[in-house]
C-alpha cells in the first residue's frame, strides 16, 4: 500500500482513544469525552481563522457551552461543534477590532515570562505568511483544510461544510497545492526584500 | 480500474479508504501496486499534502491545556439563549469558574527550625467556589467535618508535630494573590518552644484537573536549608486529609515532587519557591498514580506567606 497514512491521521473518524474526563472520572457523556480529545485541536484550528490564541481559546470554550445546550446530542458531535465554532470565528471577525483592545488589556495583565523580541518578531512574522497564504484559497477550501487538518473525517467536513462527501477529496487536493503556492510566493517576496 | 484521480488519491493518504475493509480500497491498493503512473501522481499529492501541514504548523502557537470541564458546564448552565456570556478564560478567571474535581491539600510546616521561621496559624481565607458544580455538596461536607475536627484538635498532622511550636501568628500575616478555589487554613502549631511550623491545608479545597496551575510560598526572611515544603494530596473519606509524602529540604535551586497522585517541581529564587504540580485524584496510591499518567493538572494560583 504505497504512501498510505494510517488510519487517524490528520483526517480521522470519532474512534479515537476513549479519554478520561478531566474531572478525573471517566466520563460518559459525549460532550465531555469529546472536550478531552478534541481541545487542542479545536482552539488550534480556531487559532487558524482568528489569529489570536486567547480569543480562540475563548471561542472553544464558549463553542462547548452551546455544545452543553444543545437537546439532542447532534449525530456528529464534532462536525457539530467545528461548525459552530467557526460560525463564531466568523462573527467574532466582525468585532474583532473591539475585542483585541479588550484582550490586550487582560492580557498584558497576564504575561508572565519574558520573551525574546527577535524571536517573537519572527513567530509573527512566519504566522502572517501563513495567514496570508491561507487568505488566498476560498472560503471553502480554506475550510476543508483547517477541519482536515484538525483531524475530522472526509464525512464529517462534508457536514461542517455543506461540500458533498465525495468533493471533500479534490477540494483538500486543490488547497493544499494553493497553500503550497502562495506560501513560496510570499516567502520569495520577504526575502527579496529583506535581501540588501 | 481507470487511472486515480487527485481526490481519491487524497482520501487515500487522509486515511478514508480502508484497503482492508472496503472494496474501493482493495480496488484503489491493488491498483496503486500496478500502476506507476498513479503512484507518482499518490507521490505528489503526498508532498503537497505534508506541505500544507507543515507550512500551517509554521503558524502554530502552543495551546494551554484544556480547563475543567466543569467550567464549562457552570457556563452552559449560566447562560441563557443564544448568545450566552462567555466562559471566562481559566487561566485569567478561573477561580470564578472552578469546577470541583480533586481536594487537595497544601502543607508547608517547619519551614526553619532554627531561624524561627513560622507559618502563620488560625488563618483562612475563602473565595468563590460556585454552587451546584459537580461535587460541591459532598466536598463541602467533608469540609464541614474536616474544619470541625481542625478547630476541635488543635494538634497539627500527625508527621513531625512534635517539633512543631510556634504561637499562632496574625491573619494578616497572610497575602493570597489570586483567588484559589476553596479555603485554606493554617492549623495551628502545637505549643512549645521550636520556632518552625504551622500547617497550610486546604480545609474544602476543589481544584479543578484540567487546569496547569503554579503556586508558591514566599518566604520572609529566606530559609536558609533548615526547612522542609510538603505538597500533599487529600485522600479517601477525609478521615486522613493530608497524607505526608514527598518531604524535600528547601533551599536548593530547584527541587521536584514526585509521589503518588502528585508530581511538582518547585523553584527557589531568593526569599521565594514558586512550583507548578499535578495533583491526581484517586483515594488509593494506584489510583492516584493513574490519574497522575493521565495528566490531570491542578494549578493552585500563588499563595503568599509572609512570614511575621
Amino acid at each position: 500500500m504505497p504512501g498510505r497514512a494510517p488510519l487517524g491521521g490528520p483526517c480521522a473518524g470519532l474512534d479515537g482513544p476513549h479519554v478520561i474526563g478531566i474531572e478525573g472520572v471517566a466520563l460518559s457523556e459525549p460532550w465531555a469525552t469529546l472536550y478531552g480529545e478534541v481541545w487542542e485541536e479545536l482552539v488550534r484550528f480556531l487559532d487558524r481563522k482568528v489569529w489570536d490564541m486567547e480569543l480562540a481559546q475563548d471561542l472553544a470554550q464558549e463553542a462547548f457551552v452551546r455544545a452543553l445546550r444543545t437537546d439532542p446530542v447532534p449525530d456528529s458531535p464534532r462536525a457539530w461543534l467545528f461548525t459552530v465554532a467557526a460560525n463564531l470565528a466568523r462573527d467574532e471577525a466582525r468585532t474583532a477590532i473591539r475585542r483585541r483592545e479588550k484582550l490586550h488589556l487582560v492580557r498584558s495583565a497576564a504575561a508572565d515570562s519574558p520573551i525574546d523580541p527577535d524571536e517573537a518578531l519572527e513567530a509573527r512574522q512566519r504566522r502572517q505568511l501563513v495567514r496570508q497564504a491561507l487568505d488566498t484559497l476560498n472560503e471553502r477550501e480554506r475550510n476543508a483544510l483547517l477541519l482536515c487538518e484538525a483531524g475530522l473525517s472526509y464525512p464529517e467536513i462534508a457536514g461542517a461544510t455543506g461540500l458533498a462527501a465525495g468533493a471533500i477529496g479534490t477540494t483538500l487536493s486543490r488547497a493544499r497545492r494553493k497553500l503550497a503556492a502562495a506560501y513560496e510566493m510570499l516567502r520569495e517576496g520577504e526575502d527579496s526584500r529583506a535581501a540588501p | 480500474m481507470p487511472h486515480l484521480d487527485e481526490g481519491t488519491l487524497s482520501a487515500w493518504l487522509d486515511g478514508q479508504l480502508d484497503p482492508n475493509s472496503d472494496g474501493e480500497g482493495r480496488a484503489l491498493a491493488r491498483h496503486l501496486d500496478e500502476c506507476p503512473r498513479c503512484r507518482a501522481l499518490l507521490e505528489a499529492e503526498r508532498i503537497a499534502r505534508e506541505r500544507a501541514t507543515s507550512i500551517l504548523a509554521e503558524s502554530d502557537l502552543p495551546v494551554p491545556a484544556a480547563p475543567a470541564f466543569g467550567s464549562i458546564r457552570q457556563g452552559a448552565a449560566a447562560s441563557t439563549g443564544g448568545t450566552g456570556r462567555r466562559v471566562p478564560r481559566m487561566g485569567l478567571a478561573w477561580a470564578a469558574s472552578i469546577a470541583v474535581a480533586v481536594s487537595a491539600g497544601l502543607l508547608a510546616r517547619e519551614l526553619s527550625e532554627r531561624r524561627g521561621l513560622e507559618l502563620p496559624a488560625s488563618v483562612e481565607y475563602e473565595n468563590e467556589v460556585p454552587q451546584g458544580a459537580p461535587g460541591v455538596e459532598e466536598a463541602s461536607a467533608k469540609a464541614e467535618a474536616l474544619e470541625s475536627r481542625s478547630r476541635q484538635d488543635v494538634a497539627p498532622p500527625p508527621a513531625r508535630r512534635e517539633k512543631s511550636a510556634a504561637p499562632a501568628p496574625q491573619a494578616d500575616a497572610v497575602a493570597a494573590e489570586a483567588p484559589v478555589a476553596g479555603r485554606f487554613a493554617a492549623e495551628p502549631a502545637e505549643g512549645g518552644a521550636s520556632a518552625a511550623a504551622g500547617c497550610w491545608r486546604m480545609v474544602n479545597g476543589k481544584l479543578a484537573a484540567g487546569i496547569p496551575v503554579s503556586f508558591g510560598l514566599k518566604l520572609d526572611p529566606a530559609p536558609a536549608n533548615t526547612g522542609r515544603l510538603g505538597i500533599s494530596t487529600a485522600s479517601g473519606e477525609g478521615e486522613e486529609l493530608l497524607e505526608e509524602a514527598g518531604w524535600l529540604p528547601v533551599g536548593a535551586d530547584s527541587v521536584s515532587i514526585v509521589f503518588p497522585g502528585f508530581v511538582a517541581r518547585l523553584l527557589v529564587e531568593g526569599d521565594e519557591m514558586r512550583g507548578s504540580g499535578r495533583i491526581a485524584v484517586g483515594d488509593d496510591a494506584a489510583a492516584a498514580q493513574a490519574e497522575t499518567t493521565r495528566a490531570l493538572e491542578v494549578r493552585l494560583e500563588r499563595v503568599e506567606c509572609r512570614i511575621p
